[in-house]
Protein backbone atom coordinates (compact mmCIF):
# COMPACT_ATOMS: atom_id res chain seq x y z
CA UNK A 1 0.00 0.00 0.00
CA UNK A 2 3.02 2.26 -0.35
CA UNK A 3 1.48 3.98 -3.38
CA UNK A 4 -1.13 5.74 -1.23
CA UNK A 5 -1.05 9.52 -1.12
CA UNK A 6 -3.18 11.91 0.90
CA UNK A 7 -5.12 14.79 -0.58
CA UNK A 8 -7.27 17.42 1.13
CA UNK A 9 -10.73 17.79 -0.36
CA UNK A 10 -12.97 20.65 0.71
CA UNK A 11 -16.61 19.92 -0.02
CA UNK A 12 -19.49 22.37 -0.01
CA UNK A 13 -22.08 21.05 2.45
CA UNK A 14 -25.70 22.12 2.68
CA UNK A 15 -28.00 20.46 5.19
CA UNK A 16 -31.31 22.32 4.88
CA UNK A 17 -32.66 21.02 8.18
CA UNK A 18 -29.61 22.39 10.04
CA UNK A 19 -28.43 25.49 8.19
CA UNK A 20 -29.71 28.34 6.03
CA UNK A 21 -26.74 28.47 3.70
CA UNK A 22 -23.92 26.15 2.64
CA UNK A 23 -20.74 25.66 4.64
CA UNK A 24 -17.43 24.00 3.80
CA UNK A 25 -16.03 20.80 5.21
CA UNK A 26 -12.52 19.48 4.58
CA UNK A 27 -11.64 15.80 4.44
CA UNK A 28 -8.26 14.12 4.13
CA UNK A 29 -8.44 11.20 1.75
CA UNK A 30 -5.80 8.57 1.09
CA UNK A 31 -5.99 7.68 -2.57
CA UNK A 32 -4.42 5.37 -5.10
CA UNK A 33 -3.06 6.63 -8.40
CA UNK A 34 -6.06 5.39 -10.40
CA UNK A 35 -8.73 7.03 -8.23
CA UNK A 36 -11.10 9.62 -9.64
CA UNK A 37 -12.85 12.34 -7.63
CA UNK A 38 -15.97 10.18 -7.40
CA UNK A 39 -13.90 7.41 -5.77
CA UNK A 40 -12.78 9.91 -3.14
CA UNK A 41 -16.37 10.99 -2.46
CA UNK A 42 -17.46 7.38 -2.13
CA UNK A 43 -14.51 6.76 0.21
CA UNK A 44 -15.60 9.71 2.35
CA UNK A 45 -19.17 8.45 2.45
CA UNK A 46 -18.18 4.85 3.24
CA UNK A 47 -15.37 5.47 5.74
CA UNK A 48 -15.32 9.05 7.01
CA UNK A 49 -18.70 10.75 6.88
CA UNK A 50 -21.80 8.83 5.87
CA UNK A 51 -23.93 11.97 5.82
CA UNK A 52 -22.36 13.34 2.63
CA UNK A 53 -24.87 13.33 -0.24
CA UNK A 54 -24.13 13.25 -3.96
CA UNK A 55 -25.48 11.66 -7.15
CA UNK A 56 -23.72 8.99 -9.13
CA UNK A 57 -24.54 5.84 -11.01
CA UNK A 58 -22.50 4.33 -13.82
CA UNK A 59 -18.98 5.52 -12.93
CA UNK A 60 -18.03 5.41 -16.61
CA UNK A 61 -19.10 8.72 -18.19
CA UNK A 62 -22.39 7.47 -19.57
CA UNK A 63 -25.15 8.26 -17.08
CA UNK A 64 -24.25 11.94 -16.63
CA UNK A 65 -25.32 12.07 -12.99
CA UNK A 66 -22.03 12.80 -11.19
CA UNK A 67 -21.40 16.30 -12.59
CA UNK A 68 -19.95 18.72 -10.00
CA UNK A 69 -17.72 21.76 -9.82
CA UNK A 70 -14.15 20.58 -9.29
CA UNK A 71 -11.86 23.49 -8.48
CA UNK A 72 -14.39 25.81 -10.10
CA UNK A 73 -14.83 23.84 -13.32
CA UNK A 74 -17.84 21.69 -14.22
CA UNK A 75 -16.60 18.09 -14.44
CA UNK A 76 -17.89 14.56 -14.45
CA UNK A 77 -16.32 13.41 -11.20
CA UNK A 78 -16.02 9.87 -12.57
CA UNK A 79 -13.62 11.22 -15.19
CA UNK A 80 -11.57 13.66 -13.07
CA UNK A 81 -8.38 11.99 -11.80
CA UNK A 82 -7.28 12.90 -8.28
CA UNK A 83 -3.62 12.73 -9.30
CA UNK A 84 -4.19 15.67 -11.65
CA UNK A 85 -5.02 17.88 -8.65
CA UNK A 86 -2.50 16.47 -6.16
CA UNK A 87 -0.68 17.83 -4.13
CA UNK A 88 -2.92 20.89 -4.02
CA UNK A 89 -6.09 21.02 -1.97
CA UNK A 90 -9.24 20.39 -3.99
CA UNK A 91 -12.63 22.06 -3.84
CA UNK A 92 -15.74 20.15 -4.81
CA UNK A 93 -19.10 21.92 -5.08
CA UNK A 94 -22.46 21.17 -6.60
CA UNK A 95 -22.99 22.39 -10.17
CA UNK A 96 -23.46 26.15 -10.17
CA UNK A 97 -26.55 27.82 -11.67
CA UNK A 98 -28.80 25.20 -10.05
CA UNK A 99 -30.43 25.33 -6.63
CA UNK A 100 -28.79 23.04 -4.08
CA UNK A 101 -31.05 20.40 -2.57
CA UNK A 102 -28.45 18.88 -0.22
CA UNK A 103 -24.65 18.89 -0.22
CA UNK A 104 -23.60 18.11 -3.81
CA UNK A 105 -27.11 17.34 -5.06
CA UNK A 106 -28.82 19.97 -7.21
CA UNK A 107 -32.40 20.47 -8.29
CA UNK A 108 -32.59 19.65 -12.00
CA UNK A 109 -36.30 20.41 -12.43
CA UNK A 110 -35.68 23.50 -14.57
CA UNK A 111 -33.48 21.57 -16.98
CA UNK A 112 -35.95 18.70 -17.23
CA UNK A 113 -38.80 21.11 -18.02
CA UNK A 114 -36.75 22.76 -20.76
CA UNK A 115 -35.66 19.43 -22.17
CA UNK A 116 -39.28 18.31 -22.42
CA UNK A 117 -40.26 21.61 -24.06
CA UNK A 118 -37.98 21.02 -27.09
CA UNK A 119 -39.64 17.63 -27.70
CA UNK A 120 -36.47 15.55 -28.02
CA UNK A 121 -38.03 12.65 -29.85
CA UNK A 122 -38.93 11.87 -33.45
CA UNK A 123 -42.17 13.54 -34.46
CA UNK A 124 -44.08 12.34 -37.52
CA UNK A 125 -47.03 14.14 -39.03
CA UNK A 126 -48.48 10.76 -39.75
CA UNK A 127 -47.00 7.46 -38.59
CA UNK A 128 -46.80 4.81 -41.27
CA UNK A 129 -48.03 1.32 -40.41
CA UNK A 130 -45.48 -1.06 -38.87
CA UNK A 131 -46.06 -3.38 -41.81
CA UNK A 132 -44.36 -0.82 -44.08
CA UNK A 133 -41.09 -1.25 -42.20
CA UNK A 134 -38.55 1.10 -40.65
CA UNK A 135 -37.83 4.69 -41.54
CA UNK A 136 -34.60 4.24 -43.46
CA UNK A 137 -31.63 6.57 -43.23
CA UNK A 138 -28.35 6.82 -45.12
CA UNK A 139 -24.96 7.07 -43.35
CA UNK A 140 -24.68 10.69 -44.52
CA UNK A 141 -28.07 11.52 -43.00
CA UNK A 142 -26.96 9.89 -39.75
CA UNK A 143 -23.76 11.92 -39.78
CA UNK A 144 -25.79 15.16 -39.87
CA UNK A 145 -26.99 14.76 -36.29
CA UNK A 146 -25.00 11.92 -34.69
CA UNK A 147 -22.65 14.13 -32.69
CA UNK A 148 -25.55 16.03 -31.13
CA UNK A 149 -27.15 12.74 -30.09
CA UNK A 150 -24.22 11.97 -27.77
CA UNK A 151 -25.55 14.27 -25.03
CA UNK A 152 -25.89 12.51 -21.68
CA UNK A 153 -27.86 15.32 -19.95
CA UNK A 154 -25.07 15.86 -17.41
CA UNK A 155 -25.85 19.60 -17.28
CA UNK A 156 -22.18 20.62 -17.16
CA UNK A 157 -22.93 23.02 -20.03
CA UNK A 158 -25.59 24.77 -17.94
CA UNK A 159 -23.12 25.19 -15.09
CA UNK A 160 -20.56 26.62 -17.52
CA UNK A 161 -22.99 29.03 -19.17
CA UNK A 162 -23.03 32.49 -17.55
CA UNK A 163 -26.03 33.43 -19.69
CA UNK A 164 -28.07 30.67 -18.06
CA UNK A 165 -26.79 31.77 -14.66
CA UNK A 166 -27.90 35.34 -15.24
CA UNK A 167 -31.02 34.69 -17.35
CA UNK A 168 -32.76 31.62 -16.03
CA UNK A 169 -35.38 31.72 -18.78
CA UNK A 170 -32.69 30.74 -21.29
CA UNK A 171 -33.55 27.32 -22.73
CA UNK A 172 -29.87 26.50 -22.49
CA UNK A 173 -27.18 24.59 -24.41
CA UNK A 174 -28.11 20.92 -23.99
CA UNK A 175 -31.84 21.33 -24.61
CA UNK A 176 -31.23 23.38 -27.76
CA UNK A 177 -28.58 20.91 -28.97
CA UNK A 178 -31.00 18.02 -28.49
CA UNK A 179 -33.82 19.86 -30.23
CA UNK A 180 -31.40 20.59 -33.08
CA UNK A 181 -30.42 16.93 -33.16
CA UNK A 182 -34.03 15.95 -33.97
CA UNK A 183 -34.50 18.83 -36.40
CA UNK A 184 -31.53 17.45 -38.35
CA UNK A 185 -32.87 13.90 -38.33
CA UNK A 186 -34.17 12.95 -41.78
CA UNK A 187 -36.96 10.87 -40.16
CA UNK A 188 -38.31 13.80 -38.16
CA UNK A 189 -41.06 16.21 -39.16
CA UNK A 190 -41.35 18.20 -35.94
CA UNK A 191 -39.23 21.24 -36.76
CA UNK A 192 -42.17 23.65 -36.61
CA UNK A 193 -43.33 22.26 -33.27
CA UNK A 194 -39.93 22.97 -31.72
CA UNK A 195 -39.37 26.36 -33.27
CA UNK A 196 -41.50 28.35 -30.82
CA UNK A 197 -39.16 27.18 -28.05
CA UNK A 198 -35.82 26.93 -29.81
CA UNK A 199 -36.10 30.03 -32.01
CA UNK A 200 -37.66 32.20 -29.32
CA UNK A 201 -35.99 35.05 -27.47
CA UNK A 202 -35.32 32.65 -24.59
CA UNK A 203 -33.91 30.14 -27.06
CA UNK A 204 -31.05 30.59 -29.49
CA UNK A 205 -31.24 34.40 -29.48
CA UNK A 206 -30.44 34.57 -25.77
CA UNK A 207 -27.07 32.94 -26.48
CA UNK A 208 -24.28 35.51 -26.80
CA UNK A 209 -21.70 32.85 -27.56
CA UNK A 210 -19.47 32.51 -24.58
CA UNK A 211 -18.62 29.06 -25.94
CA UNK A 212 -17.83 27.55 -22.54
CA UNK A 213 -20.62 24.96 -22.94
CA UNK A 214 -18.65 23.25 -25.69
CA UNK A 215 -15.38 23.47 -23.76
CA UNK A 216 -16.74 21.58 -20.73
CA UNK A 217 -18.89 19.03 -22.62
CA UNK A 218 -17.49 15.58 -21.73
CA UNK A 219 -19.01 14.00 -24.86
CA UNK A 220 -17.82 16.69 -27.32
CA UNK A 221 -21.39 17.40 -28.36
CA UNK A 222 -20.51 21.04 -29.04
CA UNK A 223 -23.80 22.73 -28.05
CA UNK A 224 -22.41 26.11 -29.15
CA UNK A 225 -22.17 24.73 -32.67
CA UNK A 226 -25.77 23.51 -32.50
CA UNK A 227 -26.94 26.96 -31.40
CA UNK A 228 -25.01 28.79 -34.13
CA UNK A 229 -26.27 26.35 -36.76
CA UNK A 230 -29.83 26.84 -35.55
CA UNK A 231 -29.44 30.62 -35.72
CA UNK A 232 -28.35 30.41 -39.35
CA UNK A 233 -31.02 27.85 -40.27
CA UNK A 234 -33.78 29.85 -38.56
CA UNK A 235 -32.73 33.09 -40.24
CA UNK A 236 -32.51 31.37 -43.62
CA UNK A 237 -35.97 29.84 -43.18
CA UNK A 238 -37.46 33.20 -42.22
CA UNK A 239 -35.93 34.87 -45.27
CA UNK A 240 -37.20 32.03 -47.44
CA UNK A 241 -40.71 32.39 -46.05
CA UNK A 242 -40.58 36.13 -46.76
CA UNK A 243 -39.36 35.72 -50.31
CA UNK A 244 -41.36 32.60 -51.04
CA UNK A 245 -44.41 32.66 -48.74
CA UNK A 246 -45.99 29.88 -50.80
CA UNK A 247 -43.04 27.55 -50.01
CA UNK A 248 -43.24 24.44 -47.88
CA UNK A 249 -42.76 25.54 -44.26
CA UNK A 250 -42.69 22.06 -42.79
CA UNK B 1 -36.59 12.90 -9.49
CA UNK B 2 -38.69 16.05 -9.47
CA UNK B 3 -38.80 18.15 -6.33
CA UNK B 4 -41.79 19.66 -4.65
CA UNK B 5 -40.69 23.29 -4.55
CA UNK B 6 -43.30 24.03 -1.88
CA UNK B 7 -41.80 21.67 0.66
CA UNK B 8 -38.13 21.44 -0.34
CA UNK B 9 -35.83 24.08 1.07
CA UNK B 10 -33.24 24.58 -1.64
CA UNK B 11 -30.39 27.08 -1.65
CA UNK B 12 -29.61 29.21 -4.71
CA UNK B 13 -26.10 30.60 -4.76
CA UNK B 14 -25.80 34.27 -5.75
CA UNK B 15 -23.71 35.10 -8.80
CA UNK B 16 -20.86 37.48 -8.12
CA UNK B 17 -20.78 40.66 -10.21
CA UNK B 18 -17.16 39.78 -10.92
CA UNK B 19 -17.98 36.32 -12.27
CA UNK B 20 -16.17 37.18 -15.50
CA UNK B 21 -12.92 37.84 -13.59
CA UNK B 22 -12.88 35.07 -11.07
CA UNK B 23 -15.01 31.97 -11.27
CA UNK B 24 -15.27 30.36 -7.82
CA UNK B 25 -11.80 31.54 -6.98
CA UNK B 26 -10.28 30.50 -10.30
CA UNK B 27 -9.52 32.82 -13.21
CA UNK B 28 -11.34 31.79 -16.38
CA UNK B 29 -9.67 33.36 -19.40
CA UNK B 30 -12.57 32.52 -21.71
CA UNK B 31 -15.12 34.33 -19.53
CA UNK B 32 -12.82 37.34 -19.45
CA UNK B 33 -12.32 37.37 -23.23
CA UNK B 34 -16.07 37.00 -23.72
CA UNK B 35 -16.82 40.03 -21.59
CA UNK B 36 -14.08 41.94 -23.35
CA UNK B 37 -15.87 41.18 -26.62
CA UNK B 38 -19.13 42.46 -25.17
CA UNK B 39 -17.31 45.59 -23.98
CA UNK B 40 -16.14 46.33 -27.53
CA UNK B 41 -19.71 47.37 -28.36
CA UNK B 42 -19.46 50.29 -25.94
CA UNK B 43 -16.43 51.72 -27.73
CA UNK B 44 -17.94 51.13 -31.17
CA UNK B 45 -21.15 52.86 -30.01
CA UNK B 46 -19.17 55.84 -28.66
CA UNK B 47 -17.31 56.10 -31.95
CA UNK B 48 -20.63 56.09 -33.84
CA UNK B 49 -21.89 58.92 -31.60
CA UNK B 50 -18.77 61.01 -32.35
CA UNK B 51 -19.03 60.23 -36.06
CA UNK B 52 -22.74 61.12 -36.13
CA UNK B 53 -22.04 64.40 -34.32
CA UNK B 54 -19.31 65.18 -36.87
CA UNK B 55 -21.79 64.66 -39.71
CA UNK B 56 -24.34 66.82 -37.88
CA UNK B 57 -21.76 69.64 -37.70
CA UNK B 58 -21.63 69.71 -41.51
CA UNK B 59 -25.05 71.37 -41.32
CA UNK B 60 -23.52 74.11 -39.14
CA UNK B 61 -21.03 75.21 -41.74
CA UNK B 62 -17.40 74.40 -42.66
CA UNK B 63 -15.87 76.35 -39.75
CA UNK B 64 -17.75 74.43 -37.05
CA UNK B 65 -16.89 71.14 -38.73
CA UNK B 66 -13.20 72.02 -39.15
CA UNK B 67 -12.92 73.13 -35.50
CA UNK B 68 -14.37 69.85 -34.29
CA UNK B 69 -12.09 67.88 -36.59
CA UNK B 70 -9.13 69.75 -35.16
CA UNK B 71 -10.17 68.85 -31.61
CA UNK B 72 -10.33 65.16 -32.67
CA UNK B 73 -6.57 65.33 -33.26
CA UNK B 74 -5.92 65.88 -29.57
CA UNK B 75 -4.21 63.22 -27.43
CA UNK B 76 -7.23 61.85 -25.54
CA UNK B 77 -9.25 61.41 -28.75
CA UNK B 78 -6.35 59.66 -30.48
CA UNK B 79 -6.00 57.28 -27.52
CA UNK B 80 -9.75 56.62 -27.69
CA UNK B 81 -9.64 55.98 -31.45
CA UNK B 82 -6.75 53.53 -31.09
CA UNK B 83 -8.62 51.62 -28.37
CA UNK B 84 -11.85 51.67 -30.40
CA UNK B 85 -9.97 50.37 -33.45
CA UNK B 86 -8.37 47.53 -31.49
CA UNK B 87 -11.74 46.57 -30.00
CA UNK B 88 -13.44 46.75 -33.40
CA UNK B 89 -10.75 44.50 -34.87
CA UNK B 90 -11.08 42.04 -31.98
CA UNK B 91 -14.87 41.97 -32.29
CA UNK B 92 -14.77 41.51 -36.07
CA UNK B 93 -12.13 38.79 -35.91
CA UNK B 94 -13.95 36.74 -33.26
CA UNK B 95 -17.38 37.30 -34.86
CA UNK B 96 -16.16 36.09 -38.25
CA UNK B 97 -14.44 33.17 -36.54
CA UNK B 98 -17.89 32.11 -35.36
CA UNK B 99 -19.00 31.48 -38.92
CA UNK B 100 -17.01 28.25 -38.94
CA UNK B 101 -19.23 26.99 -36.13
CA UNK B 102 -22.08 26.47 -38.54
CA UNK B 103 -19.81 24.37 -40.67
CA UNK B 104 -18.14 21.80 -38.45
CA UNK B 105 -16.38 19.06 -40.37
CA UNK B 106 -18.84 16.53 -41.70
CA UNK B 107 -22.05 18.09 -40.41
CA UNK B 108 -22.22 21.69 -41.60
CA UNK B 109 -25.08 23.64 -43.12
CA UNK B 110 -23.42 24.42 -46.45
CA UNK B 111 -23.21 21.31 -48.59
CA UNK B 112 -22.21 20.44 -52.10
CA UNK B 113 -24.31 17.43 -52.96
CA UNK B 114 -24.00 15.23 -49.88
CA UNK B 115 -20.55 16.52 -48.91
CA UNK B 116 -20.07 19.25 -46.33
CA UNK B 117 -17.99 22.19 -47.45
CA UNK B 118 -14.87 22.21 -45.20
CA UNK B 119 -15.08 24.95 -42.53
CA UNK B 120 -11.79 26.45 -43.70
CA UNK B 121 -13.56 27.69 -46.85
CA UNK B 122 -16.18 29.47 -44.75
CA UNK B 123 -13.43 31.05 -42.65
CA UNK B 124 -11.41 32.10 -45.68
CA UNK B 125 -14.53 33.49 -47.34
CA UNK B 126 -15.53 35.49 -44.25
CA UNK B 127 -12.10 36.89 -43.46
CA UNK B 128 -11.38 37.44 -47.17
CA UNK B 129 -14.60 39.42 -47.69
CA UNK B 130 -13.82 41.45 -44.56
CA UNK B 131 -10.29 42.32 -45.74
CA UNK B 132 -11.47 43.18 -49.26
CA UNK B 133 -14.30 45.39 -47.93
CA UNK B 134 -11.85 47.14 -45.58
CA UNK B 135 -9.39 47.77 -48.42
CA UNK B 136 -12.13 49.13 -50.72
CA UNK B 137 -13.40 51.52 -48.01
CA UNK B 138 -9.86 52.58 -47.12
CA UNK B 139 -9.09 53.22 -50.80
CA UNK B 140 -12.24 55.29 -51.28
CA UNK B 141 -11.60 57.21 -48.05
CA UNK B 142 -7.99 58.01 -48.87
CA UNK B 143 -8.45 58.92 -52.55
CA UNK B 144 -11.79 60.73 -52.74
Amino acid sequence: MSDLRTIKITVLRYRPEEEDEPTEQTYEVEFRDDWVVLDALNHIKDHIDGTLSFRWSCRMGVCGSCGMMVNGEPKLTCAAMLRDYYPNEMHVEPLVNFPIVRDLVTDMTDFMDKLKAVKPWIIREEEKPVSEGEYLQTPDQLKDYKQFSQCINCMLCYAACPVYGLEHDFVGPAAIALGHRYNLDSRDEGNQQRQHVIASKEGIWECTYVGECSVVCPKHVDPAEAIQQTKVATTTNRLKSLVMPWGNKK
Amino acid sequence: MMLDSETTKTYTRPISKAWWLRDRGHFNRRYFMFLLRELTSVFVALYVVIFTYEIFLLTKGPDAHAAFQESLRSGPFIVFFVIALLFALYHSWTWLGLTTKMQAAGRGLVKIGTKTLPPIFIALGSYGAWIVATCVIAYLFLTL
